[in-house]
């Protein structure tokens, strides 16, 4: 039955066929041709399988419950909620000239699409074992999967996000055109990080609590719910080298200010970006032969 | 027989697997670097006369062409250096910003991973050996110390000597020449490394004619386009440099820091092989070393200033050409005694920034950043050392050694930070800047908050 369920995931399957034997010798140009085309070929049946275990991922979340895909508003608009009554009735925080309820909001909103898709990256392939002692399909697909499930919730909370700024009457700029650009960015950057600790996670169960706890400091380190233009040049600089907390300044600033007001960070993001996701890919492609061992 | 399954070729997968580790090891260096060098540009610590003055140089050759001319030396941009990749430069990096400068260099230097290991491939060079070669190259302190103090030219030049070597040892002789005219690019500090890239081709059995045509490419460059005379080459051509006659202490101890991860690494071979290896590399990485050593100027006798990363280069295929000839892996004892080594150096390279750059900073940055909000950029703007970076691709943008009272353009803005002390200003600029601001006559103060003063000079007596 799964297997069937594999197979039908898998809608185009290559042919490997037995004539390697009996085919022709290939010129290097010819082989290299063959070889780009196989790996199109694959990278095509790789985006459609992640597409499928995303939203399947996405109606098995929300099948059974009343709410339903409101609950992808509802978290982001109770944390707000929460965040905006201490830090901005009790602590006073100012975002001036954005009203800090946007200002939060706007962080909440790009910050839980982070946190989300790492906490669904981190179980995704240890929470697959039988699925994947039955059919082979490149693993990494199931990472990439749980990321852009949240990324359809995510799309979701940005709805909330426009209301709220049409609501308090925000004025924004055409640089939010960058927004996808930016969502790009970060889309790779939580990736390679769910890459890692999808694969720690087969190896060390511990992966999972220990996330929760790294994403709670990481998120007070970033400018979610505080600005960093009044803080000291040294501080806010040791602030934006944390390469998610240099993105969201920059959604922000593109929303809301019309242009990045700290550049120079977004070249430290952008090669931390690739790193990390290249880093994960290959620890993801070193630990992924123990897997089956392991489960 | 049909499989509907996926499955990918093994010999594909391990190939695949190698290019993602090279991979990852680059974007590390790079990921570090690009973020000490923004972190250092954000804390004031970058300096004009390293940054500030390609800056300047940049906006003024988008501004009015190649007969630009730098406000940090009064010169022509272009006859500085002569490194005429600038130009290539200075159109991005107008329009995308000092990180975008800092990413360059970094992502350059790092691929200077990629020559090294195809080279090793090409010399055979057993496999352990030739990833402790590429770890030596991207922790190199050498390297990294010119790559993470701000941006310079002739830094680019140490990416651009491996991928020549690397053309030459695969016969691919367009891009050879390609990257010798590249090379030139990097200016007149990386003439000797041409000339030497030139010299490994002429003593090289199969294409000593290349050498030969390529010394003499390199050799009329150097005369007619550089303006080197034979009586300046004295010095092996420390072209813009005077020349001690006195070998100090300082400069032996420079020789030895530079060499310390290499000796070991020979040192510990030649105990284990009863011979000490030798090569063509390591002479030419000597008299690179030689003639920095003679430098008069103290810069120079710095492993930690970017006339040294030149030497990492030569070094490292020293190492490649003794592994070739050895033809087994290196024990694991000697490699690690190689990558300890070269991190005790970055240990010293870390107490050397403390107190060449750490200590010697500003530390109103929060009053210095509204001062450079104050100031209106139509005007020559003087600043200290380290406030001049954050001025930007300015053509404007003047360091404050250089205010001569009588000079000065009346409307010129000045930025000061009373409470700092950079090690360029001379203190007689600063005696200037106090009877000026004394004399509301002269000067129109705009900003004064935390010692941090902005004034217009409105008149020059």
């Amino acid at each position: 039955m799964r297997q069937r369920e594999g197979a039908n995931m898998v809608s185009h399957s290559v042919r490997i066929e037995d004539q390697e034997a009996r085919a022709p010798r290939l010129s290097p140009i010819q082989s290299l041709l063959s070889r780009w085309k196989t790996g199109w070929h694959q990278l095509l049946l790789g985006m459609e399988l992640t597409r499928n275990l995303a939203v399947r991922d996405v109606e098995t979340r929300y099948k059974h419950s009343i709410l339903g895909l409101y609950w992808a508003i509802i978290n982001p608009l109770v944390t707000a909620g929460i965040f905006g009554f201490v830090f901005g009735v009790i602590f006073h925080e100012s975002s001036k000239p954005i009203p800090y309820v946007v200002f939060m909001l706007t962080g909440i909103t790009f910050w839980n699409f982070f946190a989300n898709g790492i906490m669904s990256a981190v179980g995704s392939v240890s929470g697959n074992a039988s699925l994947l002692a039955k059919i082979y399909f490149p693993r990494i697909v199931l990472p990439t999967a749980a990321v852009l499930a949240r990324f359809i919730d995510f799309l979701f909370s940005l709805g909330v996000l426009i209301v709220f700024i049409i609501l308090y009457d925000t004025p924004i700029h055409w640089s939010t055109l960058w927004i996808p650009a930016l969502l790009i960015l970060q889309v790779l950057f939580t990736l390679g990080i769910g890459y890692l600790v999808a694969a720690l996670n087969v190896l060390y169960r511990d992966i999972n609590q220990l996330m929760g706890l790294l994403l709670l400091v990481w998120m007070y380190f970033s400018p979610v719910m505080y600005p960093v233009t009044n803080l000291k040049p040294s501080l806010r600089s040791i602030l934006l080298m944390n390469p998610i907390g240099s993105i969201l300044q920059m959604e922000r600033d593109v929303i809301f200010t019309g242009h990045l007001q700290y550049p120079q960070f977004a070249y430290s993001a952008l090669a931390w970006t690739a790193f990390v996701f290249i880093a994960g890919i290959r620890v993801f492609r070193h630990i992924e032969p123990m897997f089956s061992e392991v489960m | 027989m049909v499989e509907d399954v996926w499955i990918r070729p093994e010999q594909e997968k391990r190939g695949e697997e190698m290019g993602l580790s090279a991979w990852t090891r680059i974007l590390a260096y790079a990921a570090l670097v690009v973020s000490a060098q923004i972190l250092r540009w954000g804390l004031f610590v970058a300096h004009g006369f390293d940054l500030g003055y390609y800056q300047q140089g940049m906006a003024a050759l988008v501004h009015d062409g190649l007969g630009a001319r730098s406000t940090y030396t009064g010169q022509a941009v272009l006859a500085k250096n002569h490194a005429w990749l600038l130009v290539v430069l200075a159109y991005p990096a107008t329009w995308l910003g000092t990180g975008f400068l800092f990413l360059v260099e970094t992502l350059a230097l790092a691929s200077g991973y990629f020559p090294l290991m195809r080279i090793a491939r090409a010399w055979t060079v057993p496999r352990e050996v030739a990833a402790f070669v590429g770890a030596l190259y991207l922790l190199s302190p050498l390297v990294i110390a010119g790559n993470l103090y701000d941006f310079h030219m002739s830094v680019l030049a140490v990416p651009l000597v491996l991928y020549a070597v690397q053309a030459l040892m695969e016969r691919h002789w367009g891009q050879f020449v390609a990257f010798l005219v590249l090379l030139t690019g990097c200016g007149s500090k990386a003439a000797i490394a041409v000339l030497m890239v030139a010299l490994i081709a002429a003593v090289r059995r199969q294409t000593w004619w290349v050498g030969l045509a390529a010394i003499g490419g390199v050799l009329a460059w150097m005369f007619w386009e550089l303006n080197i005379r034979l009586d300046r080459l004295s010095a092996l051509g420390w072209i813009t440099v005077p020349v001690s006659h006195t070998l100090t202490i300082r400069a032996v101890l420079y020789a030895l820091w530079v060499l310390a991860p290499f000796l070991v690494v020979l040192g510990a071979l030649s105990v284990q092989r009863k011979a000490f290896p030798w090569s063509f590399y390591g002479v030419l990485a000597l008299l690179y070393l030689g003639g920095n050593m003679l430098s008069a100027l103290p810069a120079s006798t710095s492993p930690f200033d970017q006339k040294s990363a030149l030497i990492a280069p030569f070094l490292l295929l020293m190492l490649l050409d003794v592994a070739a000839r050895d033809r087994r892996p290196w024990p694991f004892q000697i490699r690690a005694a190689g990558i300890f080594a070269t991190m005790g150096l970055l240990v010293l390279m870390g107490f050397d920034f403390y107190h060449s750059a750490w200590k010697v900073r500003p530390n109103n940055t929060m009053a210095i950043e509204q001062a450079l909000v104050a100031v209106t950029k139509n005007h020559p703007i003087y600043a200290q050392n380290n406030v001049l970076p954050h001025l930007g691709f300015i053509i404007n943008q003047v360091p404050l050694q250089r205010f001569n009272l009588a000079h000065v353009p009346i409307g010129s803005a000045v930025i000061w930070d009373t409470q700092f002390h950079d090690d360029t200003t001379p203190p007689s600029v600063y005696r200037t800047l106090s009877a000026l601001m004394a004399n509301k006559r002269r000067a129109r103060v705009v900003f004064d908050k935390g010692g941090v003063v902005v004034f217009d000079v409105v008149a020059s007596r």
